[in-house]
């Protein structure tokens, strides 16, 4: 059950404050005169979030929506009197009056059995007829002098309403990375790193990318303008791309034939896969076995809206070792789908250009139903070979999270993931 | 992706087989193909590694393969029809490859599929029919001799058109023209019969020899810059076409006859493949494996097995293709996921763990944390603070507002303060991001950089709280540190202090100048503190 705060019981008397604003400003005023009413803040605050008023050039103007306001109630105005004659009102609303500290929850207290402040005043009856001073604040002094034993503590109404806290917090979406982060640690991976700008040759030939596939175009990499070439890694492996891209080299493969172009190997891009990362990995580690991932940051040409952002976190993951097979790989993929919360997991053919036998693993989500979150595979040979190893296989996968980070975090705008919105930052509870 | 749509009745007349839609979905799902059926329509989403299944025929001899209907591997008979086109001097698209297919029977659906499959083989192996262009004609509106040469003019009836066009006319009005010429300059292929001209690839065909209802042989050229890619069409069409009906003849292109429908034969080691796929599978299963995925199985001995691979699986490029194909022969849905034996300790990389303690260390503090876009552009990432300098540029950008990389993240803060002058102050914020600077020392002549940054901003903002702040967090990183003045244009002068780390300046912290609180049409002082982190 929830009560009206002092505060509330003022704006029940007086109006509201964004309300009061509406009709001192009539159509518009300067902003100079309208910040000197009182609690302007407030007024200006709510009134712009609602959408009733307009700031340009220091002149507050009342928008078409807000004229509708100066004469008809307010959800919150009528909230706020149902509540002080004690009547139902919508959950959502019951947040906004609680946020603005216009409500307190009241709970009864059971009569049978004495809460312990209950307790705590009844010993004291004494002093309340003798009419002696109450403490408000216990300080040092009263403490060490004992006066405090011959006095009474002033009742603290536990109902009266404080004020709020912001507190420092992580972002929601690093939370939920984070948290990923954490389960693929506990599966014994180790976290890898690479740069954010790299060589074509890392981000698509080092991965056996045919240098004419279609999404190396301008709409699906970007490339940059300034500094526009890198320098190749070390001749001896990139003379072993270059034979395995044309002919196969020693892999056993036909390659892609055609001529293999340095110039475009050292073009620079905006990382568009932590598949890059991976390829740096292999290059550091060689056959040596071991399990990484990496969750970082990727880029590509899209237009923001609700579905598309520029930049995107990806989840990485590699396994290296002698004796890996498929089945270890659907069994990866299957202990990654419990790490995000999916129960069950089905797998189709899939193919990318760098790892064969390739694998689709789509998973039952408790809110999207089955979706493809898990594209995976071995990496082939021909983009083991050139970069040293020579007898292991090499299990990855990489997943896109917005989507799953989205649903936990339960927003619809991809935009919210990187959101600037401070109030709805403060607001959000911790994801768990 | 590749998308399709087939019709459902069709499919199932192609396999002869009554199956429900479940069924159909579930078989599709398991050779590689996503599809949603509705009513009598199937659309198909599929990978591009596999052109031969972007008609309703290649899929239904793939379902019929996968589903045992059919028991081995289908065998294309090329019968010689004795015709010859010259090629003269082609240097614009030099491979051509060509063939007839004869006793077509044209219905609706094989003009659909067909229609459907070139345009999908022009996007995907084509690249937009620069490395491969496909021309389908009436055989019977054609005469040899055939010609293949480049031609600097001429004058024909193109598809779809009443009049005669010159070449120019061509690609400057008729839509095909206008969509593919940039893939044509100065000189132009052009391929003759007696009559005339017949096509004129990339771009458009005449209408002289259009195929009609009435077609009842085709003839089909494939012309392109890479010798694989034109046979891979050209095999791809003729093996999808007779699914249905009718006899392929070839085509002697330069003394070579096209097609090539001859399996490809292969020999691979047999123990590889189940030391890849790790499912226990004996020769004999492998066999059928492979049986239900199209190939035939020319010998097995020892540890080498035979193979010949279908025309129109040009994807081939390894074993390890083929090892799949027995993975998928023997369905995804059948393997069984196990964990290998490999003990690893999980970590965190440094510059991770670093930035997880820096995080816990300013949620300490009372900052909200704060994630925001490593793409920017000069003008707020440099500009509207008052500094000169480069920033990392991007060449293809979709925004004006995304054309660059950060140098530092202050400006993001800046820009968070003011889209939030509503809410509620005290406001301070931090982030713990990526940068991108030049370093000429590196492969990609920049460097990623982490750095952390924060801003303070209400009424009473000063330099004394952001000092406590700094000396905290300089302290509990472990930095020895010194303080130096600093005069930066972002910050009002002699407000601004430098933080060195054994003898390097690492980052600055300060007021922020007036000037540039109006650019940002901030209202309240902001004190800010940058540090990279090392």
């Amino acid at each position: 059950m929830y009560k009206v705060t002092k505060e509330g019981l003022e704006y029940l008397k007086n109006g509201l404050p964004e309300k009061n604003l509406l009709k001192f400003i009539e159509s518009e005023k300067p902003l100079e005169e309208v910040s000197k009413l009182p609690k302007a803040q407030i007024a200006i605050g709510w009134a712009k979030k609602n959408g009733w008023i307009e700031i340009e050039n220091n002149i507050v103007k009342i928008t078409d929506f807000g004229k509708k306001f100066l004469t008809d109630k307010t959800v919150v105005e009528e909230a706020l009197e149902k509540i002080n004659e004690a009547k139902k009102v919508e959950p959502e609303i019951i947040n906004v009056l609680l946020r603005r500290s216009l409500i307190f929850e009241f709970k009864e207290i059971e009569e049978e059995k004495p809460s312990f402040i209950k307790k705590l005043f009844k010993r004291k009856p004494k002093s309340e007829e003798e009419g002696e001073e109450e403490i408000a604040q216990l300080t040092p002094e009263l403490i060490l002098t004992g006066e405090w034993k011959n006095k009474a503590f002033k009742k603290y109404d536990v109902h009266a309403p404080a004020p709020t806290i912001n507190p420092g917090k992580m972002q929601p979406f690093v939370q939920f990375v984070e948290d990923l982060k954490e389960r693929l640690i506990g599966l014994g991976f180790q976290e890898m790193k690479g740069p954010l700008v790299e060589t074509s040759f890392w981000n698509c030939d080092a991965l056996f990318i045919p240098q004419d596939h279609p999404a190396k175009g301008l709409h699906d990499i970007f490339y940059l303008k300034k500094p526009n070439k890198g320098k190749l890694p070390s001749q001896d492996l990139v003379s072993k791309v270059k034979a395995t891209h044309e002919g196969g080299w020693v892999t056993g493969s036909t390659g892609w034939g055609g001529k293999w172009q340095k110039e475009d190997a050292e073009r620079l891009v905006m990382r568009s896969h932590t598949t890059a990362v991976s390829a740096r990995t292999l290059f550091e580690h060689g056959d040596k076995p071991g399990k990484y991932f990496t969750i970082d940051r990727n880029f590509r040409p899209d237009i923001i809206d609700a579905k598309h952002l520029m930049e995107f976190y990806q989840c990485e993951g590699i396994v290296i070792g002698e004796n890996l097979t498929f089945r270890h790989l659907l069994g990866y993929l299957k202990d990654i789908a419990e790490a995000i919360g999916a129960k069950e997991i089905k797998f189709k053919p899939g193919f990318f250009p760098y790892t064969e036998p390739s694998v689709e693993g789509f998973v039952k989500h408790p809110q999207l139903g089955w979706i493809e979150v898990l594209p995976a595979g071995m990496f082939r040979p021909e983009l083991l070979r050139p970069l040293g190893l020579e007898k292991s296989q090499v299990l990855a996968w990489g997943i896109g999270i917005s989507r799953l980070a989205m649903v936990k975090l339960g927003i619809s705008d991809i935009r919210m993931l990187f959101s600037d919105n401070l109030g709805w930052l403060r607001e959000m509870p911790l994801v768990i | 992706m590749v998308v399709i749509e087939i019709s459902k009745k069709d499919l199932l007349s192609l396999i002869g087989e009554n199956l429900t839609s479940k069924e159909i979905e579930e078989t599709l799902f398991l050779i590689k193909i996503e599809s949603e059926i509705s009513d009598d329509s199937i659309t198909c989403e599929l990978n591009p590694d596999r052109p031969d299944l972007f008609s309703v025929e290649g899929i239904a001899r793939e379902m019929k393969g996968f589903l045992g209907i059919r028991s081995s591997a289908v065998k294309y008979t090329v019968e010689d029809s004795k015709i010859t086109l010259k090629k003269e001097r082609a240097d614009v698209r030099p491979v051509i490859a060509c063939a007839i297919i004869k006793s077509v029977e044209l219905s609706d659906n094989l003009v659909k599929s067909l229609m459907q499959l070139q345009e999908k083989l022009h996007v995907s192996i084509g690249r937009n029919r620069k490395k491969v262009a496909i021309g389908v004609h009436d055989f019977d509106k054609m005469e040899p001799p055939l010609i293949y040469k480049d031609v600097t003019d001429e004058t024909f009836i193109p598809l779809g058109e009443n009049k005669e066009m010159n070449i120019q006319e061509i690609l400057t009005k008729h839509p095909k023209g206008v969509d593919y010429a940039h893939l044509v300059k100065d000189k132009y292929p052009l391929i003759y019969d007696k009559k005339g001209v017949a096509s004129f690839p990339p771009i458009i065909n005449s209408e002289r020899t259009k195929v009609t209802e009435n077609t009842k042989n085709l003839f089909i050229d494939v012309t392109g810059t890479d010798e694989k890619a034109v046979n891979w069409a050209l095999n791809i069409l003729c093996c999808n076409i007779v699914e249905r009906s009718g006899k392929i003849l070839s085509v002697k292109v330069s003394n070579k006859k096209t097609p090539d429908l001859n399996p490809n034969e292969r020999t691979m080691n047999i123990e590889e493949i189940d030391r890849i796929l790790g499912i226990g599978l004996s020769k004999n299963e492998i066999r059928e494996c492979l049986e239900k995925m199209g190939y035939g199985i020319t010998s097995i001995r020892g540890d080498k097995i035979g193979l010949s691979i279908p025309p129109y699986r040009l994807d081939i490029i390894h074993d390890i293709d083929i090892i799949e194909d027995v993975a998928i022969g023997y369905g995804y849905d059948k393997v069984e996921p196990v964990l290998p034996k490999l003990a690893t300790i999980g970590g965190q990389s440094k510059t991770e763990k670093l930035t997880k303690k820096i995080r816990e260390l300013m949620i300490g503090l009372g900052f909200q944390e704060i994630v925001s876009f490593v793409l920017t552009n000069k003008e707020n990432n440099l500009d509207k603070m008052g500094v000169e300098g480069e920033v990392v540029e991007i060449l293809n950008p979709t925004s004006s507002e995304y054309n660059a990389c950060r140098v530092w993240i202050l400006p993001n803060l800046m820009r968070i303060l003011s889209s939030n002058k509503h809410q509620e102050y005290p406001q301070k914020i931090f982030e713990v991001g990526d940068c991108v600077v030049f370093d000429k020392q590196t492969e990609s002549g920049t460097r990623t950089i982490r750095k952390l940054s924060m801003v303070i901003s209400y009424d009473n903002a000063n330099l004394t709280e952001m000092k406590s702040v700094v000396g905290a967090v300089l302290k509990n990183l472990g930095y020895p540190y010194t303080i130096d003045n600093l005069n930066h244009p972002s910050f009002i002068e002699s407000r601004c202090g430098e933080v060195i780390v054994e003898g390097k300046p690492v980052g600055f912290f300060g007021e922020i100048n007036p000037k540039i609180l109006e650019n940002w049409k901030l209202e309240k002082p902001v004190i800010g503190f940058e540090i990279e982190l090392i």
